[in-house]
């Protein structure tokens, strides 16, 4: 295991989303190295970034990346114009803005603790994606708006989990400007370590939870 | 502390001015479906509904939820007693409480449901700012009061009409 694979996984971490870098890095540890090198990124990197903890143990149990549809998600949204999404996982933002018909907005809060280049993100989304302050997202509030929060464990014992951007923008004002507050969650396996980088939130925050499978 | 222990002595009487309902029962008596029924007669999309409803009822503080569903429901008891067909809603919209500096951004920055002034202006004659006021005052506010005041208006000014028809 390379010393910059730290390095490597914090900017995919930022710029991908923890779950999708952690399948994108166990996968492709996997196939260059076989089961020796999952269990070495997990021995070196798993206590600082819980999620990819979780999915090499998953990994090492049989797992494979999720497989993401958001056909369904996207066919319970109709009649929505705006979807503000907090947190940035992109295996699941891709398949949902490519479900979506194009006269939906999708915009991205602009709040992350890993600091990732902004610029770089959209450019993943083909000017499908906007930007939204913090100080500014309530502008796509609205009675046909949704609220989307990308969630991880809600499957498991643990509890539920977001990031600490969904905090800061759920407050009990915020819950009555937008029609939706939709929980999607990316990680159907289990945390098993202290979730560093996740806060604790409660299912009932949420109108509508999305598993994941 | 086993609450339901046969050999507990039963528990003194609640004064009446000091009731401590535990919050998981403070609102047994709210029956989602019977309020839906009612709502899709002022909303008829679903989704709106499921909306609005959610503000009147499982948003805030829970006396507010409480009281909501239990006004509501009297008023549409009420109503279903003076039978009669109702005209779609339509009137004033209700504006989201938003930041100040985003206020004027916001397309739809208002609730699916508006504020029927037809028995307003009733009551209140053609005096414009006694119209504006009286608009204000039921619309402002943390939704779970200014959609509560909205539907109740509009189930108000509804048995209003069918009451006149009925002469």
């Amino acid at each position: 295991m390379s010393g910059g694979t730290d390095q490597a996984f914090a900017l995919a971490a930022a710029e991908l989303g923890m779950a999708s870098a952690a399948w994108l890095f166990t996968a492709e540890a996997d196939a260059s190295e076989g089961p020796e090198a999952v269990q070495g990124l997990r021995d070196v990197l798993g206590r600082n970034w819980p999620v990819l903890d979780a999915v090499c143990a998953a990994w090492q149990s049989g797992a494979r990346p999720p497989r993401v549809d958001a056909t369904g998600l996207a066919q319970r949204l109709t009649g929505i114009t705006r979807v503000v999404v907090v947190g940035l996982e992109v295996r699941w933002l891709d398949a949902l803005v490519k479900a979506l018909p194009a006269s939906v907005r999708v915009a991205l809060v602009r709040h992350s603790e890993f600091s990732p280049d902004w610029e770089r993100v959209l450019a993943n989304f083909g000017g499908r994606v906007e930007l939204l302050e913090l100080s500014e997202f309530q502008s796509w509030a609205g009675q046909r708006s949704v609220l989307l929060s990308f969630v991880y464990g809600a499957g498991g014992a643990e509890g539920l989990f977001a990031l600490s951007a969904w905090v800061r923008v759920s407050g009990p004002d915020v819950r009555t400007q937008f029609r939706q507050l939709l929980g999607w969650d990316v990680l159907s396996v289990p945390l098993s370590i202290y979730p560093r980088w996740l806060v604790a939130v409660s299912a009932t925050d949420f109108t509508q939870l999305e598993l994941a499978e | 502390m086993n609450l339901t222990d046969p050999d507990m002595p039963p528990p003194k009487p609640h004064k009446h001015d000091k009731r401590h309902l535990p919050a998981s029962r403070a609102l047994r008596f709210v029956d989602a479906a019977q309020l839906d029924a009612l709502l899709a007669t002022l909303v008829p999309e679903k989704a709106e509904r499921e909306f609005v409803q959610r503000c009147l009822v499982d948003e805030g503080p829970l006396h507010h939820r409480g009281a909501n569903y239990l006004l509501l429901r009297l008023l549409g008891l009420v109503l279903a007693r003076v039978p009669g067909v109702d005209a779609p809603l339509t009137g004033e919209r209700v504006p989201m409480r938003l930041p100040p500096h985003l206020e004027d951004e916001v397309e739809e920055g208002h609730f699916p449901v508006p504020l029927p002034t037809h028995a307003l202006r009733e009551l209140l004659g053609d005096d414009e700012q006694a119209m504006e006021a009286a608009i204000d005052c039921l619309t402002d506010g943390p939704p779970q009061h200014a959609l509560a005041n909205v539907v109740m208006v509009a189930l108000l000014e509804r048995l209003l009409a069918r009451l006149e028809k009925k002469g």
